[in-house]
């Protein structure tokens, strides 16, 4: 009852800690089972880019579209911002 | 016919790249639409305490909670058919992002703070200029205000906490839905079934949260005039700190859980609960890669 008003309450920010450390490891542990996901391995030659962030001349998404032809093999995965 | 759970996470994770496109590249204009965002929720709010104020409890406990609701509801449809931002709705759309690969896990920080730095601006802004106003600073409106603050900045922690994870849980699976909707029809009665469910059903959200609870500190030198001249009533201090009756203290742990509320119940659950290898035969064919709101 003594923490009940205090924003220090420890079951609170353990709860909430507790669910920091489960996202994270639901994340890793999916994308170690998925290595490629969401892109499919034989995907790696078909993808075209962004269409529409090809306009927008800044973005990421536009700038790796450009470079995906002088680097295929660094290539990030789809649409990633960096 | 609307999309499968599938297409569903892959729309997300093209809105996701759209927004944080924008938060990388014109981080002013996010910070604009989460302004005019934080705004739209407080229109919301707005209404529901002028419609909500004098009604008798003895009529029924729950009427003006569902008043409050049925006009609260359109907030959510117009921040979803303006595209402005909502950080709630960023949050889940931010973690299916993540596991897209689109964002890394400090974008999604930097994400979710700009959203909720914007979204905060333009609520206080709403309900500062609300009070400066004083449509609000006269019986029963007054005393209604007054009578929200206390009922949502008394409760503990605890209780603060479990309501805010009901409130996103509520509202993120309505906003999820208007991405999974086709038509706008569909998609407007997805987007307002979230603020209806999660206003009448008394749970916290931080950003409605913001403005609501600031009106009644705002006129509070008004209502305690009012009520010194009503000995029957004693009335509660609020605060802006923490501790019982606090904006922050309210503020804090409504954070805290809107945030696991909007990403484990939603963002996880339907990531997990989409099938990869169909997900991966979606993007095998796709070649645009963001989506606009």
């Amino acid at each position: 009852m003594g923490y009940a008003y205090s924003p220090f309450n420890p079951l609170i920010w353990l709860i909430f800690i507790g669910f920091c450390i489960i996202t994270y490891v639901i994340v890793k542990l999916f994308h170690r089972r998925y290595p490629h996901y969401p892109d499919a391995p034989e995907n790696e030659e078909k993808m075209e880019g962004v269409q529409e962030a090809q306009t927008r001349g800044k973005s990421s998404a536009a700038r790796w579209a450009c470079a995906e032809t002088g680097q295929p093999e660094k290539r990030p995965h789809v649409g990633r911002i960096k | 016919m609307p999309a499968n759970v599938d297409e569903l996470v892959v729309r997300v994770a093209d809105i996701c790249t759209y927004k944080w496109d924008m938060i990388r590249n014109r981080p002013l204009a996010y910070l604009i639409s989460g302004f005019a965002g934080g705004a739209m929720v407080v229109f919301g709010a707005t209404l529901a305490l002028a419609v909500s104020a004098g009604v008798p409890e003895k009529l029924a406990p729950g009427l003006s909670n569902l008043l409050m609701g049925l006009v609260f509801m359109f907030s959510l449809v117009i921040i979803m058919v303006s595209g402005m931002t909502l950080v709630t709705a960023d949050m889940y759309i931010g973690v299916i992002g993540i596991f897209h690969r689109r964002i890394s896990w400090g974008w999604f920080v930097w994400g979710v703070t700009l959203g909720y730095v914007g979204n905060f601006l333009g609520s206080m802004f709403f309900m500062w200029l609300i009070s400066k106003s004083a449509a609000f600073a006269y019986m029963p409106w007054l005393v209604r205000a007054h009578a929200i603050g206390v009922a949502k900045m008394g409760q503990t922690a605890g209780q603060i906490f479990a309501m805010g994870i009901v409130c996103t849980w509520m509202l993120q699976t309505a906003a999820i839905l208007y991405v999974k909707a086709e038509g706008d029809i569909a998609k407007i009665a997805m987007a307002a079934y979230g603020p209806l469910a999660f206003v009448a059903g008394m749970t916290e959200h931080c950003i409605a949260n913001i403005g609501f609870l600031a009106l009644p500190l705002f006129q509070q030198d008004v209502y305690l005039d009012v009520v010194s001249r009503m000995p029957e009533v004693t009335p509660v201090i609020l605060h802006w700190g923490f501790g019982q009756f606090g904006w922050a203290h309210n503020q804090l742990f409504t954070v805290l859980g809107n945030l696991v509320g909007g990403i484990l119940f939603i963002g996880i659950v339907f990531q997990l609960v989409s099938h990869p290898q169909r997900v991966m035969e979606i993007y095998r064919d796709k070649k645009n890669h963001m989506l606009r709101l």
